[in-house]
């Protein structure tokens, strides 16, 4: 069943040397209890698409922001005010950066304090408790101290968790994971990744997660949505694209993560880059760098190709 | 990365600043030609006329024409905070390098030093040797590069010891490089960002300062047309004829506008992160 | 923690040392007889032998300097031989003008720049936030005597809203020179809001806080206001001293007789002890003043204070 439908989402920034197109027309659902991972490398607009999708396109600097965002029947985009209801109660964001996330001069139960009087009204002891019992969900040793500490106090892993924590607090129906612990070691990503894996075993929690890692996502994501240059190249079922991956920019994908898994020396990728932001790109994004690219993929933008329920392709080369 | 728009904005700070102390600059330089009068004659007959006619500013209570005097003045002015912030800018950062570099007791010696130097209230170490050494230009040039020298050599200190601190620097160390090649290749190239810009706006400070002693009779003496000395003058005539007040008001509060909007607008040049929080703030964060 | 403290206070002793050496060697750099330049040209031998003997000037200069330090922690600053009266009183008397003078200024500071400031840097992209930046420029280009004058010229004397001159009215004698001293130090202060507040706003903890829903007025205040006030707050502690002692020409202007008045008199009619005594006073404030500056600076920054801790060491030199 599906709980969010996101269309056409663009993002631009307006700079000095043109127009950076970070999202490009992305479309995608999330249907209620999965996990949609979002992949690719890096800089091709994944962060840019959660906050976008959390309404928070403008706060980050970007000049033009359209398309529809449907959740609970209404499009957010249509009328902002009811981000105020969604966000961190029935949509919530986990940052990337859990260092920086969190102000450093009020305590880490203060913040999620903060959180539960806003969105649930409430307070004293009752609010307390609430934080106490969310920390140990956590999986946070001594939850009743770890709330009185200072974010520059705990761990890279500790804060991850506190930001989990906070993101869990009222009950949403989403979450927007961006890149949970992949800045920490490989071992705390993968503990807190198998907590937020029980925590939603337990809840109806759907997600969005964004990875770049071939073991989180085989491990954790139901459907994938392959991003490059703002654009959606690829989705499906992990087990299918996995299996047998259609675009050939999921293709190279796939090799490189399992080229650097495997520590194999001898990779071969094909040395492109992505596209200068500043450069409009008429045709597929992908263009520069893909070995099958012919004329018709440098001029013309290749609409999504419906293969089956799950499977959309955006590429000339398959239709051909 | 410069954006556009700030760097719009950071031009039209430093041009209007330059553009002001460019165009004070040449009016102290060209002041015998466009002044109608000597700034020490006096016209006992025309004192106290208000502005018109020959006297654009008006005349003061001994008959000099205010806007001679005001024009003259800015080459006291400007000499005067040229020749501290430079005196200053030397001696501060000379001194400001050796404690950041050598460290240890020498350290702590200026730092004490300075310490006590700014737990004076302000001016008044100014005011009590001017007084007791007498008056005079020099003297006035001399002191004003004691109460300011501080400053600078704890802005320079601190640069010093966050580049001292970098990994170029060790490296240039254990290669063996003399000391002085280390400090004048590496580490004073970083210093000159923040010392230029507080350089720039201190000259306001500067020019203010002397317009304080003067004022009080402690600094550039009567009949010298300091704006400091015709502000003194005109306090007493202060209901009577308000242009007194007014023009060598209004040329000083001129002159330091210039040299702040400079300093602000290379604060922003040569700092670029904060030039690029003008393009890229959180500017409207509602929604 | 408790260390900490105590080594800020022991760094004091030092500095304050430094001041009153300095101004005790006044007494021996002025050019000519120093007892002659206080008292006069001609005053009768006996009782130049006697100020002589008092002030200690026949003894060295170290014992007498020791004298001094002990009548000091003794609570005795010395006596003015010109005024006929202890240091002490002088300076009680001059107190209570300039603590006045120093509250409402910094009210004026307080109530009009900051809010300024944040004002110009929420809004830093509309017009009235670049107005407010430039503006306030302006007004920090102007110090305060001038400033001063220009009140004077225009609420004393054509609006005669407010007296120009003397303390005699009460608390609406110090509006004026309030605002003289008060509104170029907004102007300052109001750049640095913005600016910490600019600094601020930047971080990525306030678009988290807004990412978890929080409104708009709560992000503003406590996670951005309440980070950018602290070096703001620190700035205002440290010039304090300023605010106290560096209203000498105000005073002057205003003809208060608070400290600032006090020491520029003392200096005119080279009154040693007087001027000796104020100096001393003053250092004392600004020093005690910003040591507690310090300590808040501890309890509002929890960083700091761990930073304390950790390294037992001087956080801030």
């Amino acid at each position: 069943m599906e709980i969010l439908r996101v269309n056409n989402l663009k993002t631009y920034f307006k700079t000095t040397h043109g127009t950076v197109k970070a999202v490009d027309g992305v479309s995608f659902s999330l249907n209620r209890g999965e996990t949609l991972g979002i992949v690719g490398e890096s800089g091709v607009g994944k962060s840019v698409t959660a906050h976008t999708v959390m309404g928070l396109a403008r706060n980050i600097g970007a000049g033009i922001v359209d398309g529809e965002v449907w959740y609970e029947g209404k499009d957010l985009f249509a009328d902002h005010g009811l981000y105020g209801q969604v966000r961190g109660a029935k949509i919530a964001l986990i940052p990337q950066e859990a260092g920086t996330a969190l102000n450093p001069v009020m305590t880490v139960g203060d913040q999620l304090g903060e959180v539960l009087s806003v969105h649930l009204a409430l307070s004293g002891s009752e609010k307390q408790q609430r934080i106490v019992q969310l920390l140990g969900l956590v999986e946070l040793p001594n939850p009743s101290q770890t709330a009185r500490l200072y974010p520059f106090q705990l761990s890279g892993g500790a804060l991850q968790r506190v930001l989990l924590a906070i993101a869990l607090s009222c009950g949403p129906e989403i979450i927007i994971a961006d890149e949970p612990a992949s800045s920490l070691d490989t071992t705390i990503q993968a503990q807190i990744l198998g907590t937020i894996r029980d925590i939603k075993r337990k809840s109806e929690l759907s997600m969005i997660l964004i990875a770049h890692d071939l073991g989180v996502i085989s491990q954790n994501c139901d459907r994938l949505l392959v991003m490059y240059g703002g654009r959606v190249m690829e989705s499906g079922l992990t087990s299918e694209i996995l299996r047998q991956p259609l675009h050939p920019y999921t293709i190279e994908l796939l090799e490189i993560y399992r080229c650097l898994d495997e520590g194999d020396l001898g990779c071969d990728f094909n040395k492109g880059y992505l596209p200068s932001s500043y450069e409009d790109v008429p045709g597929c994004a992908f263009a520069g760098r893909c070995r099958q690219a012919r004329d018709r993929c440098r001029t013309e933008r290749p609409a999504p190709l419906i293969i089956n329920d799950n499977r959309t392709v955006s590429c000339h080369f398959l239709s051909a | 990365m410069l954006t556009g728009k700030g760097m719009t904005e950071i031009n039209k700070t430093i041009i209007s600043g330059g553009v002001i102390i460019t165009l004070l600059i040449i009016v102290a330089i060209i002041a015998p030609l466009i002044s109608p009068s000597e700034p020490l004659a006096q016209n006992l007959s025309a004192s106290l006329s208000s502005p018109g006619g020959s006297a654009f500013f008006g005349t003061d209570s001994l008959g000099r024409d205010i806007f001679s005097r005001v024009v003259y003045g800015s080459r006291i002015s400007l000499t005067v905070g040229i020749t501290v912030l430079t005196l200053t800018l030397f001696l501060g950062t000379f001194l400001g390098m050796l404690a950041g570099y050598f460290g240890g007791v020498l350290d702590s010696v200026l730092m004490r030093v300075s310490d006590v130097f700014m737990s004076f209230p302000p001016l008044v170490l100014a005011m009590i040797v001017m007084a007791f050494i007498g008056p005079g230009i020099a003297n006035l040039v001399g002191v004003l590069v004691i109460i300011r020298w501080p400053q600078f050599a704890r802005l320079v200190r601190g640069q010093v010891i966050s580049v001292k601190g970098m990994a170029y620097v060790d490296a240039a160390r254990i290669a063996g490089t003399h000391p002085l090649k280390i400090v004048l290749k590496h580490i004073l190239p970083n210093c000159f960002a923040p010392v230029i810009t507080y350089g720039t706006m201190s000259v306001g400070a500067i020019i203010i300062d002397e317009t304080a002693l003067s004022f009080l009779g402690l600094g550039i003496q009567p009949p010298a047309p300091s704006w400091g000395v015709m502000l003194a003058d005109a306090k007493n005539y202060i209901a009577a004829a308000p242009w007194l007040v007014m023009f060598p008001g209004l040329a000083m509060i001129v002159t330091v506008l210039g040299f702040n909007l400079l300093g602000d607008g290379l604060g922003y040049l040569l700092n670029p992160k904060q030039s690029e929080r003008i393009e890229v703030t959180h500017g409207n964060i509602k929604g | 923690m408790f260390k900490y403290v105590v080594r800020r206070l022991l760094i004091l002793i030092p500095i304050l040392l430094g001041v009153a050496l300095i101004s005790s060697l006044m007494f021996y750099i002025v050019p000519g007889d120093i007892v002659r330049v206080m008292l006069g040209q001609h005053i009768d031998p006996f009782t130049y032998a006697n100020v002589r003997k008092a002030l200690g000037l026949d003894i060295p200069f170290g014992e007498n300097f020791l004298g001094f330090m002990r009548n000091i922690c003794r609570g005795d600053l010395g006596f003015s031989y010109i005024q006929q009266r202890s240091v002490n009183q002088v300076i009680l008397e001059a107190l209570p003008v300039t603590i006045k003078l120093t509250v409402v200024s910094l009210l004026v500071t307080i109530i009009v720049g900051i809010p300024v400031g944040i004002l110009a840097a929420v809004k830093d992209r509309r017009a009235i936030g670049q107005a407010v930046n430039y503006g306030a420029m302006i007004g920090f280009s102007m110090p305060s005597f001038l400033l001063a004058l220009f009140l004077q010229l225009f609420f004393g004397v054509w609006l005669g809203w407010f007296p120009i001159a003397g303390s005699g009215r009460g608390l609406i004698s110090y509006v004026l020179p309030g605002l003289a001293i008060g509104l170029p130090s907004a102007a300052f202060y109001a750049r640095v809001a913005r600016a910490s507040m600019l600094e601020v706003l930047t971080q990525e903890y306030i678009l988290f806080a807004t990412a978890r829903g929080l409104p708009f007025n709560r992000v503003i205040i406590n996670h951005g206001l309440r980070n950018a006030l602290i070096p703001v707050i620190t700035q205002i502690g440290m010039d304090f001293g300023m605010f106290m002692t560096g209203a000498v020409l105000t005073e002057t202007i205003f003809n208060l007789p608070g400290m600032g008045r006090l020491i520029f008199s003392s200096i005119n009619a080279r009154d040693f002890p007087v001027l000796r005594g104020a100096l001393l006073f003053s250092a004392l404030i600004v020093v005690i003043v910003n040591l507690l500056v310090d300590l808040s600076y501890i309890r509002l920054d929890p960083r700091i204070a761990s930073a304390i801790v950790r390294e037992g060491s001087d956080a801030d030199r």
